[in-house]
């Protein structure tokens, strides 16, 4: 026996009641996380921050016997392209096979974290 | 010079005359609605992605008819009515889309494919932003969803056809056909397609409906300037990844379709280039296609001709319209509540049919004042509709197989 029309409406009523009490824990929950990554964010900067004041009086540490003048001159090239960043080893390449720094090179472009679409 | 007659010759022919006088006519009307489908596909006033293989599909079928070896007619296609093991074998071997339509229509992977493309093309920023305007629009765009479920009854479907046919309010193709592969299995056919020609027609036939109930002044007004902090893709995937994992255990019932949607969110927020690529344009175009091409060909006369036809047209166009009508009054609320800032008309974008609401709402805005920009706005809230869907077809599912 099929149901009478206002049982039917009774329903449609009770899904639409769920349907619209979840969508508004949806956005609740998406108002939640934005506030909540967003602090962590922010903590995460000012942490970062805090860190990287006192490194930056270290110097990098050398590998054998290179002339500071030709590392200053690699970190001033290095902090020009790459930006304020805090150089910790500066040495000679240690000689590996091209295919392996290849394929890991284009294992990780495949996977950057800021897409440009 | 063999004796053969013009009807042996050319069977197409020969079946149309053979034919019952209303499958004569069904035929001979599919065709040319098959061809107009085509041209309205092509001038743009329906969506051409889909309409272009369907129409051309639905021409073909209706023309190329023949008689079997016993008597019966059909066509080279597919058949929709085999249903055990060895009819399904021995149809995958003779007709070529049976494969298609076995492997991809029966189990929904179709819409699971179309619904993964289209995560691909959603920036979930845009609901992130702001989540209860947002949420509150698409809550209201569902009226049409709410409204004809009881009318479908009302009107003499079973529970399960009226459910199916009340989704096309959600205005999501893939949910339509998943929703009807759920709970109208033997009518999903006709509620698909009628669901496919009405989303067709919402980008020529909402403009008229938004400008009959808003009026000029209220359609130019500007949103006011947002100071909203960007949202990262790290922050957009961990909502993707919650928002999946609850509401598949919400509703198992529509789970691979929460999995497709969100997994192409993930997708495009992980920088996954290869994937993203694949998927937003061969995957999501690939089976839009066939998607077009085996609903063409699923129209034919002998299958299709039901008189729940015309009902199931006058629900759809009910469906659809007081959902439009319900995001406008969605988007009034929100009016009111703001004091006459905010623009009424994004709630038309609440409807979801994603992107084309959205982008309706712009072109109206547009028309009226050329410097109001409220797209942002109006794909938060079209974005949000596809999530309202999926959550309403999911809750009727559950409700009705329960209740039946």
């Amino acid at each position: 026996m099929s149901p009478s029309i206002s049982a039917v409406a009774g329903m449609s009523f009770f899904a639409y009641a769920l349907m619209a009490v979840i969508a508004m824990a949806t956005a609740a929950m998406i108002s939640a996380l934005v506030a909540g990554l967003a602090a962590i964010g922010r903590r995460a900067t000012a942490s970062a921050a805090a860190a990287r004041a006192p490194a930056a009086a270290a110097p990098p540490t050398l590998a054998g016997d290179i002339d500071p003048a030709v590392v200053a001159a690699i970190a001033a090239a290095v902090r020009m392209t790459a930006g304020d960043h805090r150089i910790v080893w500066i040495g000679e390449a240690q000689p590996m096979g091209g295919w392996t720094s290849e394929v890991r090179q284009r294992h990780h472009a495949q996977h950057h974290p800021h897409p440009s679409h | 010079m063999p004796d053969i007659s013009f009807l042996d010759l050319f069977q197409g022919i020969a079946t149309l005359v053979q034919s019952e006088p209303h499958i004569l006519i069904g035929r001979i009307g599919l065709m040319l609605l098959g061809v107009l489908l085509m041209y309205l596909g092509w001038k743009g006033v329906l969506e051409a992605l889909l309409m272009i293989p369907m129409g051309l599909g639905m021409a073909t079928v209706n023309a190329g008819v023949l008689t079997f070896k016993d008597g019966k007619h059909g066509t080279l296609f597919l058949d929709p009515l085999a249903t055990t093991n060895d009819q399904v074998m021995t149809q995958m071997q003779i007709d070529w889309l049976q494969p298609i339509y076995s492997l991809t229509f029966s189990n929904g992977l179709i819409a699971c494919l179309v619904f993964l493309g289209i995560g691909t093309l959603l920036d979930v920023g845009f609901v992130m932003a702001r989540p209860f305007r947002s949420m509150f629009l698409a809550i209201c765009a569902e009226l049409g969803t709410l409204v004809t479920f009881p009318l479908g009854v009302w009107m003499g479907l079973p529970l399960g056809q009226a459910a199916a046919t009340a989704t096309i309010g959600g205005a999501d193709g893939p949910m339509v056909l998943f929703a009807s592969l759920m709970l109208a299995p033997e009518i999903f056919v006709p509620i698909t397609v009628v669901g496919y020609l009405y989303l067709g027609l919402t980008y020529g036939g909402y403009p008229y409906l938004v400008k009959a109930l808003v009026p000029e002044r209220l359609r130019a007004i500007e949103m006011p300037p947002e100071n909203i902090r960007a949202i990262s893709a790290g922050e957009k995937m961990v909502f993707a990844v919650i928002a999946c994992v609850v509401l598949s255990l919400l509703f198992p019932v529509a789970a691979p379709l929460f999995l497709s949607l969100f997994i192409g969110v993930v997708v495009r927020e992980s920088g996954l280039n290869y994937f993203y690529d694949l998927f937003s344009t061969q995957i999501l175009y690939g089976a839009t296609f066939f998607l077009g091409l085996v609903l063409g060909v699923l129209c034919e006369a002998s299958t299709i001709l039901d008189p729940k036809v015309l009902i199931l047209l006058v629900l759809g166009i009910t469906a659809l319209t007081f959902s439009a009508i319900g995001g406008l009054l969605g988007g009034y609320a929100l009016w009111f509540a703001s004091g006459g800032k905010y623009n009424p008309v994004i709630g038309i974008a609440a409807v979801s049919c994603v992107p084309t609401t959205a982008k309706v709402a712009q072109k109206i805005v547009s028309a009226s004042n050329p410097n109001a920009i409220i797209l942002h706005h109006a794909l938060g809230a079209n974005i949000s509709g596809v999530i309202t869907s999926a959550t309403f077809a999911a809750v009727l599912v559950t409700v009705v197989r329960v209740a039946g």
